[in-house]
């Protein structure tokens, strides 16, 4: 009887150390494959965040940047709202996408306050076109804006930190 | 500068042929003692006026973002109302019933307001450039 109580429990133990090894073998690999899941996630995740503060910062970046495309746009010559757009876009990479809507809104504001003004002349095809160009207050205005924050980034050390 | 716009001309003439129309609807009320109508066309001056304000106004600040809080709308509206009401005194278009001294008084009284809001005009114009705000200038 005692011998048949010691077996029992001898086999009683070895089923119970079996089911905790086992138990405890599912539990490393869930807590492995957890991890992982997790590195993937923190993976993904930083990437996500990433990305979303990318978008923010290049987002508040362009604010101001339209006015310096525009102001390249005309120094590159005169040109028409539709040239001006297709120029825009194409230096830029299609960073800066713009509406022909703001286009306007823009000039129309310049042309308030004597940077910019037009002449009517003859399109390609259909009716006269307004070419815009810089005044000699553009020009100037354009120069000192580039000399004293655009000129900063040729300096040897920021070019060397932007890895040129 | 240009503070004269297309929309802001286009606000005068609505204005204009608004005030006429209430002119002749109120001496004509008047004259048949219809109170009520009176007020009701009074009323709906003010809403009209109010609501051609606000969409030329909205159209005038897409086209041009002139910073002027309001003061070249309610200064059109001033001249506009009381130049109608004045020649309609002149013709002697009014009603019996309508005085030449309500006239002067509102014209007093409204002057003094646009006068204030004069001021407030000056004093914010100061963070223009041109008529502008220099912070919504260059996008």
């Amino acid at each position: 009887m005692p011998l048949s109580l010691v077996l029992f429990n001898f086999l009683g133990q070895i089923f119970l150390d079996k089911k905790f090894a086992e138990e405890k073998s599912e539990s490393t690999f869930a807590i492995e494959l957890n991890k992982l899941n997790n590195t993937n996630w923190h993976c993904m995740h930083k990437d996500e965040k990433l990305n979303d503060l990318l978008s923010a910062w290049e987002d508040t970046y362009k604010k101001g940047q339209l006015t310096l495309w525009l102001f390249l746009a005309l120094r590159d010559g005169k040109k028409y709202v539709d040239e001006m757009k297709r120029f825009v876009e194409e230096t830029s990479n299609r960073t800066m996408i713009c509406e022909e809507q703001s286009l306007y809104r823009c000039l129309r504001k310049f042309e308030h306050i004597g940077v910019v003004t037009h002449q009517r002349g003859k399109g390609n095809k259909g009716p006269e076109r307004k070419y815009y160009f810089l005044t000699p207050l553009g020009e100037a205005l354009f120069n000192q804006f580039v000399k004293r924050n655009i000129y900063l980034f040729y300096h040897e050390k920021i070019k060397q930190l932007l890895n040129f | 500068m240009k503070t004269v716009t297309r929309y802001l001309v286009g606000f005068a003439i609505a204005a204009f042929l608004l005030t006429i129309a209430f002119k002749c609807s109120l001496s004509f009320s008047l004259d048949r003692q219809q109170f009520v109508a009176t007020k009701i066309f009074s009323v709906l001056y003010a809403l009209s006026m109010f609501a051609f304000g606000w969409f030329f106004g909205k159209k005038d600040g897409a086209y041009l973002p002139i910073f002027d809080v309001g003061f070249r709308f309610h200064f059109t509206t001033f001249v506009i109302h009381n130049l109608v009401c004045g020649l309609w005194f002149l013709l002697k278009l009014n009603s019996v019933r309508e005085k030449a001294e309500s006239f002067y008084t509102i014209l007093i009284v409204w002057g003094i307001l646009l006068l204030a809001h004069f001021i407030i005009y000056l004093a914010l114009r100061k963070k223009t450039i041109d008529g502008l705000n220099r912070d919504d200038l260059f996008e």
